[in-house]
C-alpha cells in the first residue's frame, strides 16, 4: 500500500469510527481529555501498522485492543506521561441535558473507581456488546478472568446501590 | 452472581455515558501528521546568553530570597535574551561533540539544582527558556549537563515528545514521540524508544549514537555500555551495545542497580477480578536469577508500591505507590535488602507530588508536591527538598495551580 493510498484508508476509517472509538476511550478512562489522549495516541499505533490492520478480519476489535492495552500501560507507569491536547476534539455533554438513570452520577463514580483491566472488561462486555470470549482475547486474559472481572465489577456496583438507596 | 437486571443496569448507565461524548473534528490527520512528524526544532535560550542576559534582572534577588521570594515572572527573562535560531544553529549533520559542550564561563546544570517551573529550565543563575507553551513533563540532566527533555505544547496538536539538549537548551538529537526512556547512573548514556515504532537507540550524553536495534520491548535501564529491555510478557533483554552481546533476563524488569548485581521487576497479577501489583528484586549474578525479595498482592503490597529506579548506591527502590483518582502520585521508597517501606504508604503517609528524585546521599530527596490541602483537587505546588522522616524545607515558592477539567498539570519538575 502506497502512502497516499494508506492515509486515504486509514483516513476513511478513522472518519467512520472515531466516534465510537471516542466514546470507547471515555468509558475506559473518564473524562474526556485523557479519552482524547488515549484515541490520538493509539491512533498513532495503528497507523503505524495500518497496512496489516487494514487487512485483518476485525480491525474495530484490533482497534479496541490497542486501546486496552495503551490504557493499562499508562496507569502502569509511574512516572505518568502526559499527553494534555487542547484541541477538544472530545465533547462530553453537560449530563443534565439528557436523561440520566436515576443515581447516574453514583454509578459512574463507582464504574471510574474500578482498576483499568477490569473496567476494560465491563465496558467490552456491557458496552460493546462483546462476548466473553472476545473480551478475553482483547484484553489478553482467561474467560474465566473476564467472568470475575464482570462478576466482582457488577457485585461491587450492587453493594454501591444498596448504599445510596439506604 | 450477577442477575440480568443488575447487567442491564450497567448496560443502561455505560451506552447513557458514551452518547454524552461527541468528536468535533478529526482525529485522522492529526494521528497521521503526528507519525509523519519532523523533527521541530525546539526554541531554546542558551544558557551563557540566559545569564548575561537575565543575571541583572532576576537571580541575585532570587537566590538572595530563595524560598521566601514569589517567582520570577517569566516575562522579564525571556524579553531580554536572544532568540535562539540565530544564537544556537541545529547540529544535524555535524559533530555533536563539537557544539554541545557548555559555553566557556557558563554555569552547568546537575541533578541537585536544576529544576522545571512551567516553559523554563533553572538551574543556580541560569534560565533556558523553552519553547513559548512548552509543558515539561519530566526531563533529566546529563553528565556534560545537558538534558533529555519530555513535554508537549499547551498549543495546537499537541503531542508529547522526547529530545535531547545540549547544556545550552538547544535540541541536539530528537528522539521521537510519545516514548519512554532511561539514563545511566553516571548520565552518560540515554537509552530511548519512540512510542510509534520498534526502534530503540543508546545515545551518548552529545546526542550521537551509541547504538541501536529495533525490539518490542520496552525501555527499562542502561548502566554503562549495558542496556536492559523490559519484556512484559516475554522475557527482559540485556544488551551490551558496545559488543553487540544480549543476555535474557527474568521478564517485567523494570530498572537495575548502578552495579548491575540486582534488577527490580514489576508486574500485575489479574487474579479475583482485579489485577494486584507485585514487585521483586532478582540477583543478577547468579544464573538463575534468584528472587532476594518479592512483594505481591494486596497482602504484601498494599500500598501498591511500583518501583522505577535504584538509589545511587543501590540500598532502596524508589519508585510510587499507587493513587487512584488523580494524576499526581505518592513517592516511594523501600529498601532492596528486605523490602521495608521507607517513605511514603496510605493515609498520612501519603507523600503526594508529580516528580522526584532521591538525592546522591540517600537521606534528602527534591519532589514537586502538591501541597495543596485537602490533597485533591490539586490547587498548589511547592519545589520542596525533604528528609525521608518527611522533615521538609521549600526550596521554591508555592505557585497555585488551575484545574482543567479535573486534570491539574503541575508546574514544577524535578529532573529524574
Amino acid at each position: 500500500m502506497g502512502t497516499i493510498e494508506r492515509e486515504v484508508d486509514f483516513s476513511a476509517y478513522v472518519r467512520a469510527r472515531q466516534t465510537s472509538l471516542a466514546r470507547f476511550a471515555y468509558l475506559l478512562t473518564g473524562d474526556p481529555y485523557s479519552a482524547e489522549d488515549l484515541v490520538q495516541s493509539s491512533l498513532v499505533k495503528v497507523y503505524a501498522k495500518w497496512d496489516h490492520i487494514s487487512t485483518v478480519e476485525s480491525p474495530d476489535a484490533y482497534v479496541r485492543k490497542v486501546m486496552v492495552n495503551e490504557h493499562t500501560t499508562w496507569w502502569r507507569r509511574a512516572w505518568r506521561r502526559r499527553e494534555r491536547t487542547d484541541s477538544e476534539l472530545i465533547r462530553v455533554m453537560d449530563p443534565a441535558s439528557v436523561q440520566a438513570p436515576v443515581h447516574d452520577s453514583e454509578l459512574w463514580a463507582h464504574v471510574r473507581s474500578l482498576a483499568p483491566q477490569q473496567r476494560a472488561a465491563v465496558v467490552l462486555r456491557y458496552y460493546e456488546d462483546f462476548t466473553e470470549a472476545q473480551t478475553a482475547e482483547i484484553l489478553g486474559v482467561s474467560v474465566g478472568t473476564v467472568k470475575s472481572h464482570t462478576s466482582r465489577a457488577i457485585s461491587s456496583l450492587r453493594r454501591t446501590m444498596k448504599e445510596v438507596t439506604s | 452472581m450477577t442477575t440480568p437486571d443488575q447487567e442491564n443496569e450497567f448496560q443502561t448507565l455505560l451506552k447513557h455515558r458514551a452518547d454524552s461524548v461527541e468528536v468535533s473534528g478529526d482525529f485522522a490527520p492529526l494521528a497521521i501528521s503526528r507519525r509523519h512528524r519532523d523533527q521541530r526544532n525546539r526554541a531554546v535560550l542558551g544558557a551563557a546568553a540566559a545569564v548575561a542576559a537575565i543575571a541583572v534582572a532576576v537571580p541575585t534577588v532570587w537566590s538572595a530570597s530563595r524560598g521566601t521570594s514569589p517567582v520570577p515572572a517569566l516575562t522579564a527573562s525571556s524579553t531580554s535574551v536572544p532568540t535562539p535560531a540565530t544564537s544556537f544553529p541545529t547540529t544535524t549533520g555535524g559533530d555533536p561533540s563539537a557544539t554541545t559542550a557548555a559555553p566557556p564561563g557558563a554555569s552547568v546544570a546537575s541533578r541537585a539544582d536544576a529544576y522545571a517551573l512551567d516553559d523554563t529550565i533553572r538551574f543556580g543563575d541560569t534560565v533556558i527558556r523553552l519553547e513559548k507553551g512548552t509543558v515539561v513533563e519530566n526531563f533529566a540532566v546529563l553528565s556534560n549537563g545537558g538534558f533529555v527533555l519530555q513535554s508537549h505544547l499547551t498549543t495546537g496538536a499537541s503531542r508529547s515528545e522526547m529530545e535531547i539538549l545540549s547544556p545550552a537548551g538547544r535540541t541536539v538529537r530528537s528522539l521521537g514521540a510519545s516514548g519512554a526512556y532511561a539514563v545511566s547512573p553516571d548520565g552518560s548514556r540515554v537509552l530511548a524508544k519512540s512510542g510509534t515504532s520498534d526502534a530503540l537507540g543508546v545515545y551518548a550524553a552529545d546526542g550521537s549514537v551509541v547504538g541501536s536495534r529495533r525490539d518490542g520491548r520496552e525501555v527499562a535501564a542502561v548502566v554503562g555500555d549495558l542496556a536492559y529491555l523490559n519484556g512484559n510478557t516475554s522475557s527482559s533483554l540485556e544488551w551490551n551495545v558496545a559488543t553487540g552481546e544480549t543476555r535474557t533476563l527474568p521478564a517485567h524488569l523494570v530498572a537495575v542497580s548502578p552495579d548491575r548485581t540486582r534488577a527490580a521487576l514489576q508486574w500485575f497479577v489479574a487474579t479475583n477480578g482485579s489485577e494486584e501489583a507485585c514487585w521483586a528484586v532478582v540477583d543478577l549474578t547468579k544464573p538463575s536469577f534468584p528472587k532476594t525479595v518479592e512483594r505481591c498482592g494486596a497482602g504484601e503490597n498494599p500500598t501498591t508500591f511500583m518501583p522505577t529506579a535504584f538509589s545511587d548506591k543501590g540500598t532502596y527502590l524508589v519508585g510510587s505507590h499507587y493513587v487512584d483518582g488523580g494524576f499526581w502520585f505518592s513517592a516511594g521508597v523501600v529498601r532492596v535488602s528486605d523490602g521495608e517501606i521507607v517513605l511514603g504508604g496510605t493515609g498520612d503517609a501519603v507523600v503526594s507530588g508529580w516528580t522526584w528524585h532521591l538525592d546522591g546521599d540517600e537521606s534528602t530527596f527534591r519532589i514537586s508536591r502538591n501541597t495543596s490541602t485537602p490533597l485533591s483537587p490539586a490547587t498548589a505546588n511547592t519545589l520542596q527538598t525533604c528528609t525521608l522522616a518527611m522533615d521538609c524545607t521549600d526550596a521554591q515558592p508555592p505557585v497555585d495551580l488551575t484545574d482543567q477539567g479535573g486534570f491539574t498539570e503541575p508546574r514544577y519538575v524535578v529532573p529524574r
